[in-house]
């Protein structure tokens, strides 16, 4: 799988198919693989790109605070250092979200913007469906004694 | 753990009925891919709690396809006017039948629609840049 440095760290990606550039990015959570099924079918029409983002797959897992603005900011960035000026971007998601951060932000850089399953601002009741998942998380993290760790895998899925 | 917890915000109730395996099957597909730990979970996961672009919609100028699962509950199509509102050259798309990941739940009727927008607009950058047939 090939990787490049983009803003300060390297991306995992991986690269299917012919025609102009599609870049997939991927839900919470997941690496991507999560696109296979699309990019079965898109891979016929399009270049695929689809990416780690930072903290998951083979991507750097820099410390720090991630925000929907940095994860397009590494997105950009990667077309940057793969030399794609311009592609479709397309996002489910966590992948929409960053999807609306990059369009705006590096206008010259989206051919065509997909948004599926997205939203433009949490509200009170996303936070309700997120919260429980990371106290899920922090109790498995703190049970190391049980077998757990801090590398035990969650791979939640939304 | 966690996966269980999720699955049902991302499928809907009549899938479980349906196809039981199929969802096996996914449950298995993502177990399979690389493990993400806890601290990068939190990370971004808070990502997504923090997420605002509300400000950032109506300075997107890109040709826009949004779609949403009919029975999402997550992200349901509370937002959908909003955005196809502020997204000025925006075109909303529906998939009934699905929740929050048309992409596993109705995966023909994805791939062909979302293909249908890609190519209209791949097809409309190639006849814009200056009347040659572009292919990057």
């Amino acid at each position: 799988m090939p990787k490049v440095k983009a803003n300060n760290i390297t991306m995992n990606y991986d690269q299917q198919g012919t025609g102009e550039p599609l870049i997939l990015i991927p839900y919470l959570s997941a690496d991507h693989a999560c696109y296979a099924f699309q990019v079965a079918e898109y891979a016929k029409h399009f270049t695929c790109i689809s990416l780690d983002l930072r903290g998951t797959g083979e991507t750097d897992k820099p410390e720090g605070v991630y925000s929907t603005e940095l994860l397009a900011d590494d997105v950009a960035a990667f077309m940057r250092a793969v030399g794609i000026p311009k592609a479709h971007i397309s996002g489910l998601s966590l992948g929409a979200a960053i999807g609306m951060w990059l369009a705006p932000k590096y206008p010259d850089t989206v051919t065509s913007l997909s948004l599926h399953s997205g939203w433009p601002k949490t509200d009170p009741f996303l936070r309700a469906v997120v919260e429980p998942l990371q106290v899920i998380a922090k109790a498995l993290e703190s049970v190391p004694e049980n077998g757990y760790s801090r590398t035990l895998p969650v791979v939640p899925y939304a | 753990m966690v996966i269980l917890a999720l699955f049902p915000w991302c499928l809907t109730p009549e899938l479980y009925a349906a196809k039981p395996d199929y969802i096996q099957s996914l449950a298995d597909f993502v177990r399979s891919r690389p493990a993400q730990s806890v601290a990068s979970f939190m990370q971004q996961s808070n990502a997504v709690i923090t997420h605002d672009a509300e400000s950032q919609l109506s300075r997107i100028t890109a040709p826009t396809l949004i779609t949403f699962g009919r029975h999402d509950v997550a992200t349901s199509t509370r937002f959908a006017d909003r955005m196809k509102r502020r997204i000025r050259n925006s075109e909303l798309l529906i998939f009934e039948a699905c929740a929050h990941t048309p992409i596993y739940e109705k995966v023909e009727e994805f791939n062909e629609k979302t293909l249908e927008f890609l190519q209209h607009h791949a097809a409309a950058a190639a006849a814009s840049s200056s009347g040659s047939v572009r292919r990057a």
